[in-house]
């Protein structure tokens, strides 16, 4: 026979065997399982390029050509940039004014905005309302194309100023539109992950985990095929005739996955994709562009696991065909070098020098992760005879069993165990540090929670006529203050304001400047000068006056705070486009605590918290999948018995004792130890409990699951066992 | 001693088991009381090991009645059945089939356990077969043990519930001469100290010789070696299966009780 026919029906051997093997069902959807996460996850990568790479060219094409960089360009249009904030999410806002006709308008737009219009990305609209944005930047003239915008979901505003706004020299001269080379100077990357920091990320959460899975998956059910391909090297087949038999029985279940894995980007190539726990809207367009990249993933990662899973084969020839219990060495170094771990963790943050901390607190971690599952093998192995000798004297079977295993192969339960106290630790990590991410602008959110927008400051103080103008036009419930602060020695604040303004916060009306206690003001008005500064020890003071003729001073800032009647709550976006229509185009309306980076943290959080579910998830399947295996073993084991002495409590007894019982201590348990772990970190960052209740709770269902399929699976291997050796 | 109206132990009646593409066996019929061994001989995929399942029922046969201890397996629910089989049947598999991480004694008493025994008392009867049948206690799990004591204890675990009818597959087929010789002396001694019926199947002529009564089981049909009639089908007209034929005894056997429990 030709090597060519030989291997063409060692494949199909292989292709015919994959599901009469040994675990062959559970390997077969594992390996499809596996290649699709497989292909979704390089796919990710793939995409995660084509998507920074079409954002950052779309940034470009809409980046000005600022006269000051070029010189010798003509200037044709006035550009410039500001901040805002909508639902806690910074972003971009564009004030033009094109000097001159028949000039290309930003891409994404039909053509210039009119004085006192706007476009609007759909995001923005969608998340605003009309309403509010067109309150806060003018009529809406349109929409903006997916074309100007880095992404579907961004949230932008090009924006012309009124003739009697337009304040020219607050602008700055472009020739058009495009740039060729960095990364842009606006958008929405700047509020996101970097490139690398993301792709740390992704490789750390979803990379490594999925790459678990596939050599879980590969190996499932390993004995049996070990033991065909030792029968067919001793037969004298060569090492490619063999490979051609193990990737026969692989490739079924390796293009059913490749399969899914295509289907499931589909949509992605079709419409634009929100991915959930962040803001984010993956473009179809990026995702096109990758197309040719993620069709070669979808050869390749089929082909990479087929090489894998023929390259993957034992040496040496298995010794023995006769049953025989697993036993694997103790370590017992695991004992010691664990609490040791433990201690140094919890301990370090008081001991070590600031500066070594969170290195050497990461690394303690990382210590306790890796000696967790070894310290808990032997405890399960030292535990598993005692339990073998109560369920005995007990007459419970079920915990005979489970006790008897848990001695002999101890690695099924500590695969188990460790892959949940690990994911747990991961996520109660995650859950402290995104606490601490936001943590830094907790003073901001708990501002506004108390406040909401009941006291607003704007900025700038512009000229007097404006600032009349601007006064003037707001509703008769909102009242102004003009706000100096001096920065000499202590530093002074200097409010000024009409009388009905001053008796809003309970202040006597008096053309001489006064000076009021700031433990004893108004609270709104306490929350603003904390806001500013006061609490430091600035003096306050407090006069009667235009608020419109506040001079300027050398080292002092001004700007307004507004105050509704009776505490209302203010509308933030009609102020803004008050400001915006009188005291100046850029004028802007904020809460007292600025935000700033709060938006930014959140994103990273929420990111953090995508990535991790998705790890966590893939290390839970894949202990899961270990787990079902060796219980599948077991039921073949039991079935011999079980034909003399059927009962299908039996499985059900064995499941819970091995795996429901040390899968609910460990989540425990398993919390319990994160939660002090992470102490360190949550001393800086107070956390949910209530995260932890659903973190225990799911775990608890995961474990219930597995148990009720590990039970069904070892009954139904038992079930279809029949004696041999006729 | 078994009367002659005391029902077989084992009653299978005009059995056909077909797999896919042909017929494995047809109108098998055969009987054995208590206190009597049948030993079945045939050639490799004659359907030897397909008629011990059939009679365990964990395959359902095409035509054709078992009835173990005076009860139609065929009439019986999955629970029932499993029931019936933990009570009345016992089975020793070619590779002892014991559970690798368990000690002998362990092992035998897990059957007595699944069966509803108390522990203590399954303790005392697995210490007690574990000794008659000469396994030496030993704390270690089971495959510390040479392969005849493995299979002895195979045989122990089989006789912990008592069972009315004991099946073996080639229990000898995986020991060497000496372990075999000592395994067979154990086998067909159990039908006279036990009481219970032994239907064993081997290929081994040795063995099989020792059995009250042979049988092949040959291109479908089971055939009596050296017997005095030939297999026929049961006597429907009178409404009373005939066991005669094949229930050829070569003597009456004493058996320490008559069991026919449902």
């Amino acid at each position: 026979m030709t090597t060519g026919r030989l291997a063409s029906q060692l494949w199909r051997i292989g292709a015919s065997t994959a599901h009469r093997a040994e675990a062959g069902r559970i390997r077969s959807w594992a390996l499809a399982l596996a290649t699709a996460l497989l292909t979704l996850a390089v796919g990710g990568l793939a995409v995660t390029d084509a998507s920074f790479d079409g954002r950052t060219q779309r940034t470009l094409e809409r980046s000005p050509r600022l006269t000051a960089a070029y010189p010798d360009e003509p200037v044709r249009a006035l550009w410039r940039w500001d901040p805002a904030e909508a639902d806690g999410l910074a972003y971009d806002v564009i004030h033009l004014e094109p000097l001159m006709d028949r000039l290309t308008p930003p891409p994404g737009l039909p053509r210039w905005p009119l004085p006192g219009e706007s476009f609007v990305s759909r995001a923005l609209l969608d998340a605003s309302g009309e309403d509010a944005v067109a309150a806060q930047y003018g009529r809406l003239a349109g929409v903006i194309e997916p074309a100007g915008l880095e992404a579907p979901g961004e949230f932008l505003v090009y924006t012309r100023p009124t003739a009697a706004m337009l304040d020219r020299s607050v602008m700055q001269g472009i020739s058009g539109f495009g740039e060729t080379t960095g990364t842009g100077v606006l958008g929405e990357h700047l509020h996101y992950f970097g490139k690398a920091e993301f792709l740390a990320a992704y490789a750390g959460f979803v990379l490594l985990p999925v790459a678990l899975l596939v050599a879980i998956a590969v190996r499932t059910g390993a004995t049996a095929r070990d033991r065909r391909t030792m029968l067919l090297a001793a037969l004298g087949s060569s090492r490619f005739a063999r490979a051609c038999c193990t990737a026969g029985e692989a490739a079924r279940p390796v293009a059913l996955g490749a399969a899914a894995g295509a289907v499931a980007t589909l949509p992605a190539l079709i419409i634009d994709v929100p991915l959930p726990s962040t803001t984010f809207i993956l473009a179809a367009r990026d995702v096109r562009a990758a197309a040719p990249l993620l069709a070669g993933i979808l050869v390749a990662v089929p082909a990479a696991i087929l090489l894998v899973t023929a390259l993957a084969q034992p040496r040496r020839r298995a010794r023995a065909t006769r049953p025989t219990a697993v036993r694997t060495r103790r370590a017992t170094w695991s004992l010691w070098l664990f609490p040791i771990a433990l201690l140094f963790t919890v301990r370090v943050v008081d001991l070590a020098p600031p500066d070594t901390v969170v290195v050497l607190y990461a690394t303690g971690y990382l210590l306790v992760l890796v000696t967790l599952p070894s310290a808990i093998g032997t405890c399960v192995s030292l535990l598993g005879p005692h339990l073998a000798t109560l369920g005995y004297r007990r007459g419970a079977a079920g915990l005979l069993l489970a006790g008897r295993r848990m001695a002999a192969a101890p690695h099924t339960v500590t695969r188990l165990v460790a892959a949940l106290v690990i994911a747990i630790g991961i996520a109660v990590q995650i859950q402290v540090w995104t606490a601490s991410l936001t943590a830094a602008g907790q003073g901001a959110v708990d501002s506004r929670e108390r406040l909401g927008t009941s006291v607003l400051r704007v900025a700038p103080y512009a000229e007097p006529a404006k600032v009349q103008a601007f006064h003037d036009a707001l509703p008769p419930e909102v009242h102004a203050l003009a706000v100096q602060v001096h920065a000499e020695g202590k530093g002074q604040v200097e409010l000024v304001g009409d009388c009905p303004a001053l008796r809003e916060l309970r202040i006597s009306c008096n053309e001489r400047p006064q000076p009021i206690s700031f433990a004893t003001s108004e609270s709104r008005l306490r929350e603003y000068l904390g806001g500013v500064g006061a609490a430091d020890g600035m003096e306050v003071v407090v006069r009667s006056g235009d608020i419109a003729q506040l001079a300027a001073a050398a080292d002092a800032g001004r700007e307004l705070v507004l105050f509704g009647t009776g505490g209302q709550q203010l509308p933030l976006a009609t102020l803004n486009g008050v400001a915006h229509r009188h005291l100046a185009m850029t004028a802007r309306v904020d809460y007292v605590l600025n935000g700033g980076g709060l938006g930014k943290l959140t994103i990273a959080a929420g990111w953090l918290r995508l990535l991790s579910t998705a790890g966590i998830t893939i290390v839970c399947l894949s202990a899961g999948i270990g787990a079902i295996t060796d219980f599948l073993r077991f039921g073949r084991e039991l079935a011999p018995l079980s034909v003399i002495a059927p009962g299908r409590r039996l499985y059900g007894a064995v499941a819970g004792w091995s795996l429901l019982l040390p899968a609910a201590l460990a989540s425990l348990a398993g919390v319990g130890l994160a939660w002090w772990l992470a102490a360190p970190v949550r001393s800086v960052a107070p956390s949910d409990p209530l995260g932890l209740a659903s973190l225990t709770s799911g775990a608890l269902v995961c474990a219930l699951a597995l148990t009720v399929w590990g039970a069904a699976t070892a009954l139904r291997a038992a079930t279809g066992w029949r004696p041999g050796g006729d | 001693m078994q009367g002659q109206d005391d029902p077989p132990v084992l009653d299978i009646q005009r059995l056909t088991c077909h797999v896919p593409g042909r017929t494995l066996f047809e109108d098998v019929t055969l009987s054995i009381g208590a206190g009597e061994s049948v030993a079945v001989t045939g050639p490799s995929g004659s359907g030897k090991s397909t008629l011990l399942m059939s009679i365990l029922g964990l395959i359902r046969p095409a035509e054709g009645t078992v009835r173990v201890a005076g009860a139609d397996l065929g009439a019986m629910s999955s629970r029932a059945l499993a029931r019936h089989r933990r009570r009345n049947m016992g089975m020793v598999f070619q590779f002892g089939e014991l559970l690798p991480e368990l000690s002998p004694l362990e092992n035998v008493a897990l059957a007595g356990l699944l069966g509803g025994m108390r522990p203590k008392e399954a303790d005392r009867r697995a210490t007690d077969l574990l000794g008659e049948l000469g396994v030496h206690p030993v704390d270690g799990p089971v495959d510390t043990l040479s392969g005849g004591e493995r299979q002895r204890t195979a045989v122990a675990r089989a006789l912990m519930n008592e069972p009315a009818l004991l099946l073996a597959d080639e229990p000898t087929g995986s020991l060497d001469p000496a372990h075999r010789h000592a395994v067979t002396e154990l086998l067909h001694t159990l039908p006279a100290t036990r009481g219970c019926a032994l239907l064993l199947v081997t290929h081994d002529e040795a063995v099989a010789r020792r059995a009250d009564r042979r049988v092949t089981l040959d291109a479908g049909r089971l055939v009596p070696q050296d017997a005095t009639a030939t297999p026929q089908p049961p006597d429907t007209s009178t409404g009373r299966q005939r066991t005669a034929p094949l229930n050829w005894l070569p003597g009456a056997r004493s058996t320490s009780r008559s069991r026919a429990r449902s």
